[in-house]
């Protein structure tokens, strides 16, 4: 009597075993779409001893700590490559410009009337066309450099929203490593907590580049290049912006932000991030200055040049001695902003010098030289012509467009491979799980017949004994 | 492996739009084959392709400076032709009068036509072209010739360029054309028409010489537009042929013909359908596993 009421005892131990599986299984159907959610799989013990059939061990939630690493390094390049496409593709339009309103095409434009100027010199239709081509070469300048800063000023705006979403992700980690310890430290399992912890550990790979390393006590640790901490189990340490000392002057009031990790002494982390704040800094502090060099020296060469000519030359009204363009200061810095048409010459096309002599208003030799400017090497330290600095500048945007989609497709397609390697591993398979259902349903099934059995067992032995 | 519900969504979903990509890019393509534009990823193409953009361009402002040139010189040729066809008159009067036996009445109607072919020779002389005197130097809009013969111009010549590394002097000076070997053209007419006045057969055979050799100097100088308006078509010839090859360099830059991009864009669409079937059939799959 006293084995069979054991025996009862173990069927009820299976039958919660079983339980907790089909329960762990139809959750595990429910969250097959759930974005970071890791399979689960019921663990269950063969008793010994007197007691026999099985017990439930624990529900052990798949997962594979190399590869989310492995995934996490490859998000944060993913997401430094996405910021930094997008801001290139935000300057694209005016710098990637191949048509008529490009700075090619404009400075094509601006030689070829000073060519037929000097053919005709007393023409003021094409004086007036030349003024257009000058205003369309100014324009395309000053828009690339307002475009070239503006983009540079929303990646450091972008920055703000970026670090408080990144603290605010380091908080939740930090609390759900505490809720962890706490779950299980009740011998609950925190499954669920850690799924949510992993999948905000993705998103700051994605906006800062982390890496994670697990702790026996079931939190991870998030560290940045370098082995920086930013959380470790339920502390985390935030990261802040502080305005640049630009002029080296100890006073830190730079329109421009460093990212600092908090600290007694705030110790900037600019070059150790990746992830979007990496690419939105990287972007800002070398694309954007790169490109915006070479704008800046190709429009202090052309306004140097074409000033040094023309004012030698004499217009119909006989003025000499004007500079053809105005706004450029000693140095290239800050050329392409500043370069406008002389407002003299723009409102009065007669005084376009294009004759080499005062009077001769037929004499065109000034404009013809300022049109062999377009094959002489006065760009980039005499070394190049202006549309050859103009090709480059251009073919630098490319080049620089092209490396970027190409990293960026060449890390995605790394991540992706990486994430559906996860995705086998800790992913669910309806399939799969309906026929884990199916076993669970047919064990229970089977355990309540046992159940069934014994009891009508036992009734006969009371039936004996009454 | 195993292959998850995940694996297998993401793989259709990424299969989709991958297929979707490629349209987009094979109609990216077409376009670019269409209008002959280069692939805005590849700076190579570009740099190569914006050479020859800027080639070109340099070569149509060169065409109309050529045209400018060409219009501005036979204006110029025109007027000489009508100085050649002057002094051949002024010859052949001075030719008449010098003969001993020509009647006084005779000598006084040569005598008007002299004047008369003078104050034809003035206006040529003066010839304008689109509001610009020809024949003023670069002060264009100077009279060159006074009532006189003075001249007024300067004597510089407008160089213009009109193809790659070729310039031509784009105009003749007026000091130039009236001045030859045998002096100043006008004072030779003045020195004949007095002598025609004065009735004085053997200066008008004094001047002849001088004449032959002023007329001599015109045909000269026609000669010289000649030459620089067979230069200007010569020019012209040349920057049509670097024309049909930088049109011929341009297309081989593009890279892909129009019949290409349109093949690849067929062949794009035809991916995308099959991709669309395959989430059809996967789903169809699926959902019968379930039943």
């Amino acid at each position: 009597m006293a084995g069979m009421i054991s025996n009862l005892g173990s069927a009820k131990n299976t039958l919660l075993a079983q339980q907790t599986g089909l329960m762990v299984t139809g959750h595990n159907i429910a969250n097959a779409t759930t974005e970071g959610f890791h399979r689960q799989e019921v663990l269950t013990e063969s008793l010994s001893g007197n007691a026999h059939g099985i017990s439930l061990d624990r529900v052990r939630r798949h997962t594979d700590f190399f590869l989310n690493r492995q995934m996490m390094v490859q998000g944060g390049e993913v997401g430094y490559a996405n910021a930094r496409q997008e801001y290139i593709a935000q300057i694209d339009p005016v710098l990637g410009d191949l048509g008529e309103g490009g700075l090619n095409a404009s400075l094509d434009r601006f030689f070829s009337n000073w060519n037929e100027l000097s053919a005709n010199p007393e023409n003021l239709d094409l004086r007036t066309e030349l003024l257009y081509a000058s205003d369309s070469i100014v324009t395309v300048l000053n828009r690339q450099a307002y475009e070239i800063t503006k983009a540079r000023d929303d990646a450091n705006d972008d920055l703000e929203f970026l670090v408080a979403e990144v603290n605010s992700k380091l908080g939740s980690v930090a609390d759900l490593n505490k809720a962890i310890i706490e779950h299980e430290a009740h011998g609950e399992d925190a499954n669920e907590l850690k799924d949510h912890r992993d999948k905000l550990a993705d998103e700051l790979a994605s906006l800062i580049g982390v890496k994670v390393f697990q702790q026996d006590d079931g939190t991870v640790r998030l560290l940045i290049a370098n082995g920086m901490a930013m959380v470790d189990r339920d502390v985390h340490f935030a990261i802040a912006l502080q305005p640049q000392d630009t002029d080296d002057d100890g006073v830190l009031d730079g329109k421009y932000f460093d990212v600092v990790l908090e600290n007694s002494i705030p110790i900037i982390i600019n070059s150790r991030v990746k992830g979007e704040i990496g690419g939105a800094l990287h972007f800002r502090d070398t694309d954007a200055v790169g490109l915006m060099t070479l704008v800046d020296e190709l429009a202090y060469d052309l306004g140097t040049e074409v000033n040094a000519i023309h004012e030698t030359g004499f217009g119909l009204d006989d003025s000499t001695g004007l500079a053809f363009f105005t706004g450029l200061g000693t140095t290239a810095s800050g050329a392409a902003k500043g370069l406008a048409l002389n407002t003299d010459i723009a409102s009065d096309g007669q005084k376009i010098a294009a004759s080499g002599e005062s009077g001769a208003v037929g004499d065109g030799a000034n404009a013809l030289r300022l049109a062999q400017l377009d094959i002489s090497d006065v760009a980039h330290n005499n070394s190049r012509t202006l549309a050859e600095s103009s090709n480059f500048l251009l073919a630098n945007f490319t080049a620089l467009k092209r490396t970027t989609t190409s990293t960026q497709e060449g890390f995605q397609q790394r991540y992706d491979l990486l994430s559906n390697l996860q995705m086998s591993n800790v992913g669910v398979s309806v399939e799969e799980e309906m026929v884990v259902l199916n076993r669970y349903q047919r064990a229970f099934h089977s355990t309540t017949k046992v159940i069934k059995t014994l009891d009508e067992m036992i009734q006969v032995v009371l039936g004996m004994k009454g | 492996m195993r292959i998850t519900d995940g694996m297998i969504f993401k793989e259709i979903k990424q299969n989709v739009m991958t297929a979707r990509l490629r349209v987009s890019e094979a109609q990216a393509d077409s376009e670019r084959a269409m209008v002959g534009a280069p692939n805005d990823l590849d700076p190579v193409m570009i740099s190569r392709h914006e050479v020859l953009k800027t080639t070109g361009a340099r070569l149509r402002s060169m065409e109309k400076v050529g045209l400018e040139a060409e219009q501005f010189l036979s204006t110029s040729e025109s007027a000489l032709h009508n100085v050649n066809e002057i002094l051949t008159r002024v010859r052949e009067i001075a030719v008449a009068g010098s003969n001993d036996t020509l009647v006084s009445e005779n000598r006084t109607g040569m005598t008007m036509e002299l004047q008369e072919l003078r104050q034809q020779l003035l206006s040529v002389l003066n010839t304008e072209h689109d509001g610009r005197y020809v024949f003023s130097g670069t002060l264009t809009n100077t009279e060159p010739f006074l009532e006189d013969g003075t001249y007024q111009g300067n004597t510089t010549v407008r160089e213009v360029r009109i193809a790659p590394s070729t310039s031509v002097d784009a105009n003749l000076v007026g000091s130039s054309i009236s001045t030859s070997g045998a002096g100043n053209l006008f004072k030779i007419l003045e020195t004949l028409q007095d002598a025609f006045n004065t009735d004085d057969p053997l200066a008008v055979r004094g001047q002849l010489t001088k004449l032959e050799v002023s007329h001599e100097h015109i045909i000269n100088q026609r000669s010289i537009v000649g030459a620089r308006l067979k230069g200007i078509g010569s020019a012209s010839n040349y920057r049509e042929e670097l024309h049909l090859a930088i049109e011929e360099r341009k297309a081989d830059n593009i890279g892909i013909t129009p019949e290409e991009a349109f093949t690849n864009f067929t062949h794009s669409q035809y991916a995308l359908q099959a991709a669309m079937a395959q989430v059809q059939k996967v789903m169809q799959s699926l959902m019968s596993g379930l039943v």
